[in-house]
């Protein structure tokens, strides 16, 4: 074929491809429209039914003139606020409860969108949906009864229950909710089918029973959280406005999970797509299926409204105008769910698409103290603010998690707690921190934070001391008998050398160094280590058969302490016991116990320190470090109309240092 | 043709099914267990990084109900190809049972008694009978409390959500009160290297009593025993692979972990990947084949050379490497300027609004790189194999007789020798497509393009067995039909074959 | 005497491999008139293949030059002709045949289509023109059902067939030579008759010069008017048939001749060439 007819073939080819994406771009036109036009008239609906509401208030109390953004109801405190009984530390009898606190919100800062990243969620369902994407997203819609606030979050404050009494028994909690409270209208509302759901409907303590009501119903699908529940004896709900709850027993975690309870939308769980209400019997196998979950509708009464989500490319939140609180100062979330790899990632946020993310070590080693990203402000070392200086703003939070190593007590390498704390002293934990971690991490003595009320500061660290650990092995009756160049003993009549094996989790490369390090150290005092790599899954079995000399791992941190499922002894042997170690210490038994029903903070601080120095002592578990991270965000734009996140640098200095930097009460600054 | 065509399309089925055979297999191999589904809860694999793990829930053995339904509504309690289930009798049970008492024969591995007892579990209705007959053998007195406990969850039976809407009233209270009745049924017992089982229960006797009663009615036999199916039948019959294969070709496949049907998920991605794909084929071949020709007509000088080269180095380069390289720096605003490139997806913000002209400028701009580096790993394969076919083919016969009779070269070199050596050439190109496949996997996680690739990963990394055999369902029919395509413009090309076989 | 149509002047061939060279052809001198039978013998190896192929210039250039002589077509060297000039004397002026029928024709084409494009490049035929000569030529070289041929591929036909269709296209557009590099060696004998009868009979017919090249001695004497005797690059001897082989003057020559086997001849022993070279 000559020219003429190779140039007519890709002309018309190329006029075909014109008309067929021309054609197949339409519809999809058409239902972005359509989208729109839903989402405009749902606003004007809102807009009209504010505007009455606010005609009602109005014609009410004129005296009182609600503005803009401002919740449009206030509550009256029954009591005078006394700081000294509300302080946020669990008490007896009295409202213990912080009031809420309003003062971070600005109306002047509202508006803009935040983008960030997300990751598509896989199922909604608020109870049998355990994954942290459907946990971020109901957080984000929904409120709960009491709150940490991100300034102090080792106490409690008002939130949806204005106030909380625990009967003398330490059994019976019980609370009085905020009035005025609505929950959000769905989405779906707007729509024919679902013309029942249009109306409002107030936050009741019928809801709250309904919810833990499923919770404990076998038959919804929601294991591991009726595990936390079990312990309810009953729920009751007199009034709209009172809730009280009834346990079978004295234990401290039952505070956190009452308190730390969200309420589910009985008007939607409970009835069926045509609105007619679910039969009681039939509740619990219908909520593992529900019809709201497969149109992926989440209602709740928090600060943003679920927009909804188009998987793989964005997920939307936007401002709840109802709310009863003070809220983030944002219009629109925007979470971007198209980009998944760590590069693109951190590409996507390079170029503006996004105005946070976090950066790994080995990242932050790379982009900030390497500097390869000319727009992050270097490290200084005198100046710990200094990142938020740059075009690139980032700064270090500290994450709830630590690291460890375990030893298993049960086996003769081990049994001897001199050996343990010779352990300790030869583990160079400085060093690696600074090495392998970058200076990223803070180098723990017990299994709680340093930030942390519980910590006991008191306890002295094991200092890398070689010399001090061979003494302590001498002691222990661990000498180089046959002159190998390894430590050995008599166990049993039979030659022991001290060589071991420790696993570790094979993903992490930051382990391979560590436990490098580590081998070349216990060579210098005579002990032979073979770190072995295994799969997570791998890992999970070696846990649960207790199967290792010497094993890493990790644990997440909380606000509230609890001894019983680390250190317990009866925990020690148990299938599926948490107590790997085989760690068996009768005062910390008593002691676990009486934390478990001990309430007041002070005892409990004294108890937990108490634990914390016998277990320093006895050194099941070589503490290592509690992890931290780097948040990164816009700091200027480009182009200059650009709003970016100034917020963030001031809202980052009133929070506790244990709170993650992401609960920073932002919003948008030129 | 049309025979042809047809003979072919039909031993596509068995070629089909053996492949489905062995995917599923090896799936099934390290598919999840009852155990580790249970003791993953909520994202554990990835919260043990160099940072915390999660403290494990306790007794989190207690719901193993919810377990159970999940792993049946996905067909996992099912064996993988045969189902000898129905052979086993109540001494198998037995020594089955004995296996996972403490001091039993995994003595040391709580493990892989956990896992060796979850397995009773998941037996269903078959191991009902032997069950309540080894209940009902005094002789067993020492493992009755397993035995009981294994017997309440075979007897469970799953409520579907399609079952909430298809069965009369009645009839579901009657199976809620049934299972309720089981719930209630077990007996508490510890289960330790010492003592090996010790029953705590008070109620132990009564509760045996309540179960054998229940059992020995002759219809609840007969319901069971008409839920498991006879031996043979259900020796091939009650398999997860024909479970599988009747739920595909009744487009039933579900993913219990995304809760959604798999053929919607699939639908709504599998379009880009096919046309990312058929489009870098199509740029493979249309670089390759003329560079190949190139080369051949201008074989041992400098620019030859070069070519080869160049091909090589580009070759030896994984898409990885290369696609995050491209990704880095040309997609990456600095501060000085604004990237050549976009860095993700196919269109931009808005792009719906452009006009067809515009927007199709947006789209080749945006896949441009993603086309790139899905291609420029068959260029040099293809173009070497075309350059060395034409060189054979050039110094053949027949292309001496075309230019005795007077043939230009360009008509030697392009109506005769590549008409030939593009007969060598089709066999070529139908392995490129499955190799494609995987490709694309790469460029959408570089590019962040959603595709079928990422959602094969996503499957595999989550261990969804139905969403990862849809998927390799949709990938292996379209290779079945890209190599029946290779066959029928062998035909169309080739007519030796054409008059043999057609 | 009229002109002679092609003349090899001293020719000499000589192939430049990558470390050594080849001298193919070391000063080859003949000519073949118009409507002469020239048959060219000799063993492999000789340069016989060789030189005729020079005459279309169908070797690969690279490896073998042209250090001196020339090639005359009607007085034109043929050695130095430009591209254009070339493609117009291959095929249109100067026709080829081939000693590999099978693999001779384009498997991928229409055995009518080939031919086809014979005219095509040559004449300026429409496409219902050159379909009509294609099947006058199918007749004419004794091709049965022509109209059913032309649309056949090769590999539908005989080794004969295909033989008569190569010779269809060298003869396509009535060029005044006929280059014949041993057409009959790959058939067999039955086929090997009709087919030097066809050559005959064409020859005849239209008056063309052929250069026949061969090893078979028979062949030579049953159709050649002159015989050129080649060895190792060399012409021996040349001269009218009936006298060449009457009074052999070379020593090759006599070897050649006397080399034939003889039915009723009984011998103990076959004599060789290397006999009569040496003697």
């Amino acid at each position: 074929m000559n020219a003429a007819k190779w140039t007519l073939l890709i002309v018309t080819a190329a006029l075909l491809i014109y008309m067929a994406v021309d054609r197949w771009r339409q519809p999809q036109q058409l239902q972005r429209v359509r989208q729109s036009v839903d989402r405009l008239e749902l606003a004007l609906q809102e807009l009209s039914r504010t505007q009455r509401q606010l005609a009602e208030a109005l014609a009410k109390q004129p005296a009182v003139i609600p503005q803009g953004n401002q919740p449009t109801t206030t509550t009256v405190h029954a009591p005078a606020f006394d700081p000294t009984v509300q302080d946020g530390n669990p008490k007896l009898g009295v409202n213990f409860l912080m009031p809420y606190d309003r003062s971070h919100y600005h109306p002047e800062w509202q508006g803009g969108t935040l983008k960030a990243f997300g990751s598509t969620p896989r199922g909604l369902n608020p109870l049998t949906d355990n994954s942290s994407t459907s946990n971020d997203v109901h957080a984000r819609c929904n409120d709960s009864l009491c709150e940490r606030p991100a300034t102090h979050p080792e106490q409690w404050s008002a939130n949806l229950a204005e106030s909380v009494i625990i009967s003398d028994d330490y059994q019976t909690y019980t609370f009085t909710l905020r009035k005025g409270v609505r929950w959000q209208r769905p989405t779906v509302a707007s729509q024919a089918k679902y013309a029942w759901l249009a109306k409002d409907v107030p936050l009741t303590a019928a809801d709250f029973k309904f919810t833990l009501d499923l919770i404990l119903n076998p038959a919804v699908d929601c294991p591991a959280l009726r595990n936390y529940y079990e312990d309810v004896e009953k729920v009751e709900a007199p009034d709209d406005h009172t809730l009280i709850v009834r346990w079978k027993r004295k234990v401290y975690t039952s505070l956190s999970f009452s308190m730390g309870l969200s309420p589910l939308p009985r008007h939607i769980y409970g009835h069926s797509a045509d609105g007619t209400p679910i039969a009681p019997e039939q509740q619990g196998v219908a909520f593992n299926k529900h019809w709201f979950d497969e149109i992926s509708g989440v209602v709740g009464v928090g600060a943003f409204i679920f927009e909804g989500y188009e998987p793989d490319k964005v997920m939307r939140f936007r401002r709840n105008p109802d709310y009863w609180g003070a809220p983030l100062h944002f219009d629109v979330i925007e979470l971007n769910l198209e980009v998944k790899k760590d590069d693109a990632q951190l590409i996507a946020f390079k170029n503006g698409q996004v105005h946070t993310h976090g950066l790994t070590p080995l990242r932050y080693k790379a982009e900030i103290l390497d500097h390869k990203e000319p727009r992050f402000a270097a490290l200084d070392p005198n100046d710990p603010k200094a990142g938020r200086k740059g075009e690139l703003a980032w700064t270090r939070f500290k994450a709830l998690n630590f690291s460890y190593l375990g030893w298993n007590i049960r086996r003769p390498l081990f049994s001897d707690k001199r050996v343990r704390q010779a352990m300790s002293h030869a583990f160079p934990k400085e060093r690696i921190i600074n090495e392998v971690f970058f200076g990223l991490g803070q180098a723990i003595l017990t299994d709680v934070h340093p930030d942390n009320q519980y910590a006991n500061k008191a306890v002295k660290p094991y200092a890398f001391d070689l010399e001090r650990a061979k003494v302590l092995l001498a002691e222990a009756g661990w000498s180089d008998s046959d002159g190998d160049g390894t430590l050995d003993k008599e166990v049993d009549g039979k030659r022991l050398p001290f060589r071991f094996i420790i696993k570790y989790y094979s993903d992490s490369p930051e382990w391979d160094n560590t436990l490098l390090i580590y081998k070349n150290e216990l060579r210098r005092i005579g002990i032979d280590v073979e770190p072995k790599p295994f799969q997570w899954k791998e890992l999970i079995r070696v846990y649960e058969d207790k199967d290792f000399d010497a094993v890493v791992g990790g644990w997440r941190m909380d606000w509230d302490i609890d001894y019983y499922q680390l250190w317990h002894s009866t925990q020690a042997d148990v299938q599926g016991g948490s107590n790997h170690c085989g760690f068996k210490n009768a005062r910390v038994d008593e002691l676990a116990d009486k934390l478990r029903a001990t309430f007041e903070t002070p005892e409990r601080i004294a108890i937990a320190k108490e634990i914390q120095a016998i277990i320093h002592e006895e050194q099941p578990y070589t503490f290592f470090r509690s992890g931290e991270g780097i948040f990164v965000w816009q700091n200027h734009g480009k182009p200059a109309t650009d709003l970016y996140l100034k917020g963030v640098t001031i809202g980052l200095d009133t929070l506790h240092p244990l709170v993650n930097r992401s609960a920073a009460n932002w919003h948008f600054r030129e | 043709m049309l025979a042809y065509v047809i003979r072919r399309l039909l031993l596509m089925i068995p070629t089909f099914i053996g492949i489905l055979i062995i995917n599923f297999a090896v799936l099934r191999l390290q598919g999840p267990t009852l155990v580790e589904q249970m003791q993953v809860t909520g994202g554990m694999g990835e919260g043990a990084t160099a940072g915390g793990g999660d403290r494990k829930v306790q007794g989190a053995a207690k719901d193993v109900e919810n377990y159970l339904d999940r792993f049946r509504r996905s067909g996992n309690d099912l064996p993988a190809i045969l189902n000898l289930r129905g052979f086993y009798n109540t001494a198998d049970y037995a020594r089955w049972l004995r296996d996972t008492v403490a001091n039993g024969r995994h003595q040391d591995k709580p493990s892989a008694r956990n896992k060796l007892e979850k397995e009773l579990w998941l037996a269903g209705p078959q191991a009902v009978a032997p069950l309540v007959a080894l209940v009902a053998d005094e002789a067993n007195a020492d493992i009755h409390a397993l035995a009981v406990q294994a017997l309440t969850y075979c007897a469970y039976i799953t409520l579907n959500p399609r079952d909430l809407s298809g069965l009369p009233a009645s009839e579901l209270q009657r199976i809620q009160q049934r299972n309720e009745t089981l719930r209630n049924n077990r007996i508490l017992h510890t289960n330790t290297r010492e003592a090996g089982v010790t029953v705590v229960d008070p109620k132990a006797a009564e509760k045996r009593a309540v179960l054998l009663a229940l059992f020995a009615e002759p219809q609840i036999q007969a319901e069971y025993a008409a839920r498991s199916g006879g031996a043979l039948s259900a020796m091939v019959f009650n398999t997860g692979f024909v479970d599988f294969m009747v739920k595909l070709a009744t487009l039933d496949l579900y993913s219990e972990s995304r809760k959604e049907y798999v053929f919607t998920v699939i639908a709504d991605r599998w379009s880009i990947t096919f046309w990312l794909n058929t489009i870098a084929i199509l740029i493979a071949w249309a670089v390759s084949i003329p560079l190949g020709i190139r080369s051949a007509r201008r074989i041992g000088t400098l620019e030859d050379r070069t070519t080869t080269t160049t091909l090589f180095l580009a070759w030896s380069m994984p898409s990885m490497f290369l696609g995050t390289l491209l990704l880095y720096h040309l997609c990456t605003d600095t501060a000085a300027s604004k990237a050549w490139f976009p860095n993700r997806g196919l269109s931009s913000d808005g792009a719906m609004w452009f006009p067809t002209g515009a927007y199709l400028l947006d789209l080749l701009w945006h896949a441009f790189l993603p086309l790139v580096v899905l291609s420029y790993a068959s260029f040099t394969a293809l173009s070497r194999y075309m350059r060395a076919n034409l060189l054979e083919q050039l110094d053949a016969d027949y292309v001496r007789t075309a230019r005795a009779k007077g043939c230009s070269d360009d008509t030697v070199v392009y109506g005769h020798a590549s008409r030939n050596s593009l007969i060598t050439m089709i066999t070529l190109g139908s392995g490129l497509l499955a190799e494609l496949f995987s490709g694309a996997l790469i460029v959408e996680l570089i590019f962040s393009i959603p595709g079928l690739g990422w959602l094969m990963l996503e499957a595999a990394v989550e261990r969804d067995a139905p969403l990862l055999m849809g998927s390799t369902v949709i990938s292996v029919s379209l290779l079945l039909v890209g190599i029946l395509i290779a066959d029928l413009l062998y035909a169309v090309a080739d007519p030796r074959i054409r008059s043999r076989y057609v | 005497m009229t002109d002679p149509l092609l003349q090899f002047d001293d020719l000499h061939v000589t192939f430049v491999l990558r470390d050594r060279k080849v001298e193919a052809v070391k000063g080859v001198s003949f000519t073949v008139e118009p409507g002469q039978v020239v048959a060219l013998v000799g063993e492999s190896g000789s340069g016989k293949s060789v030189s005729s192929m020079s005459c279309l210039r169908l070797l690969q250039e690279p490896p073998a030059t042209y250090p001196s002589g020339k090639i005359l077509w009607k007085g034109e060297n043929i050695l130095q002709m430009k591209a254009e000039r070339l493609r117009k004397l291959r095929g249109g002026e100067i026709g080829m045949i081939f000693q590999e029928p099978m693999t001779a024709l384009n498997p991928t084409w229409t055995c009518g289509a080939q031919v086809a494009e014979a005219l095509e490049l040559h004449t300026t035929l429409d496409a219902a023109g050159r379909k009509a000569r294609v099947i006058e030529l199918f007749n004419q070289v004794g091709i049965p059902q022509p109209e059913t041929r032309y649309d056949q591929y090769p590999h539908e036909l005989s080794g004969g067939m295909r033989q008569r269709i190569c010779i269809s296209i060298a003869l396509a557009c009535d060029p005044k030579l006929l280059i014949a590099d041993e057409p009959t060696t790959a058939l067999d004998v039955t086929i090997q008759a009709q087919i030097l009868d066809l050559i005959k009979r064409l020859q005849r017919e239209r008056g063309m010069a052929v250069l026949f090249i061969t090893h078979d001695l028979g062949v030579v004497a049953e159709l050649a008017d002159r015989v050129v005797l080649m060895r190792h690059g060399q012409v021996v001897e040349q001269g009218p048939v009936a006298e060449v082989y009457a009074n052999p003057q070379h020593a090759y020559t006599k070897g050649l001749l006397a080399c034939r086997p003889r039915l009723g001849v009984k011998r103990d022993r076959l004599p060789t060439v290397d006999d009569f070279m040496r003697a």
